[in-house]
């Protein structure tokens, strides 16, 4: 099979598939078969492997909102109020029926996320990095903000500094 | 001009020096392919899916088997056929676009595809919101 954009030959390949989204960042997903150009890089992928590599992004989203705080999370007339709009609208809307507001289910009760929400309210949609990585610098390290309350030698101001550090140094640093 | 232009012009209404238009996409082979699971999604149209809409490639496929072939223009809202083009690299492969409002959970959606000439697979090149 030719490559549609630059006519070279596509190879198929088996393994880790690299992508991105909005709530991981960049996320590898494993075992999934594709072919790929290796002149322009356009990937193929079949809708079983597609399924399978949403499926995967989904889990991990889910997990990881269960591990938001439960207190950062509102109740439906809550959000409502924030976005100013009636219960009807909002349970019509169909971004917010796509889980573009990041939201929990307690019991019966469907509990939405107060950042969340203020982002679908200014920008159209309240999905955000769920995971600490924010922007890979190089391998191994990621460009990440922590708060350096205790760490007054590292402290640039606002108790905040941008460090590119790996996890294990910030648990070295925490620990020190 | 080579045999190959003098066919395809045969099948193609003129408009201008620039710009040609096409007979409609066959969209009751594009439909016959998604049904029988005879495509391939490109990468980049499954993260602007997911993107734009939070959909995997289970909602593209009912999404497209919405599409019809009448034209957009004539009728925006129920129409979605927006217009054929021949494909940069394969020459005898048509490129089908389509536009389409509110198709599905009240999405607009915008996408092309082509059916691939070597092995006659469905390739969703992209698939965004309009």
């Amino acid at each position: 099979m030719k490559c549609a954009e630059c006519n070279e030959n596509l190879e198929t390949i088996t393994g880790d598939f690299k992508s991105r989204n909005k709530s991981l960042g960049n996320i590898t997903v494993p075992e999934i078969s594709y072919t790929k150009c290796n002149n322009c890089g356009v990937i193929l992928l079949d809708p079983e492997m597609a399924q399978k590599i949403t499926t995967f992004k989904k889990q991990k989203e889910f997990e990881l909102i269960k591990r938001l705080p439960v207190g950062d999370f509102l109740t439906v007339t809550e959000a409502k109020e924030i976005l100013e709009i009636t219960k009807q609208a909002f349970s019509k809307n169909n971004k917010i029926k796509r889980n573009f507001i990041y939201n929990v289910t307690i019991g019966k009760k469907k509990l939405y996320h107060k950042k969340s929400i203020e982002l679908f309210k200014s920008q159209g949609d309240g999905r955000f990095l769920l995971s600490k990585q924010q922007s890979q610098s190089n391998k191994g390290e990621f460009k990440t903000q922590y708060n350096l309350k205790g760490f007054p030698s590292l402290l640039r101001g606002n108790n905040t500094a941008d460090l590119y550090i790996t996890d294990k140094s910030y648990e070295e640093a925490a620990y020190a | 001009m080579t045999n190959h232009f003098k066919n395809r012009l045969t099948n193609v209404n003129q408009k201008s020096h620039t710009q040609v238009e096409l007979k409609p996409y066959p969209l009751k082979r594009v439909k016959e392919l998604l049904k029988s699971g005879h495509y391939k999604i490109n990468g980049s149209a499954l993260d602007s899916a997911e993107n734009d809409f939070n959909w995997g490639s289970a909602e593209i496929k009912k999404c497209l088997l919405k599409l019809n072939s009448r034209h957009y223009v004539a009728d925006k809202r129920k129409n979605h056929y927006y217009k054929t083009e021949c494909h940069t690299q394969f020459p005898n492969t048509k490129m089908g676009y389509y536009k389409a409002e509110k198709i599905m959970e009240g999405f607009d959606i915008y996408t092309h595809f082509y059916i691939h000439p070597s092995n006659d697979i469905l390739v969703i090149s992209s698939f965004k919101e309009l």
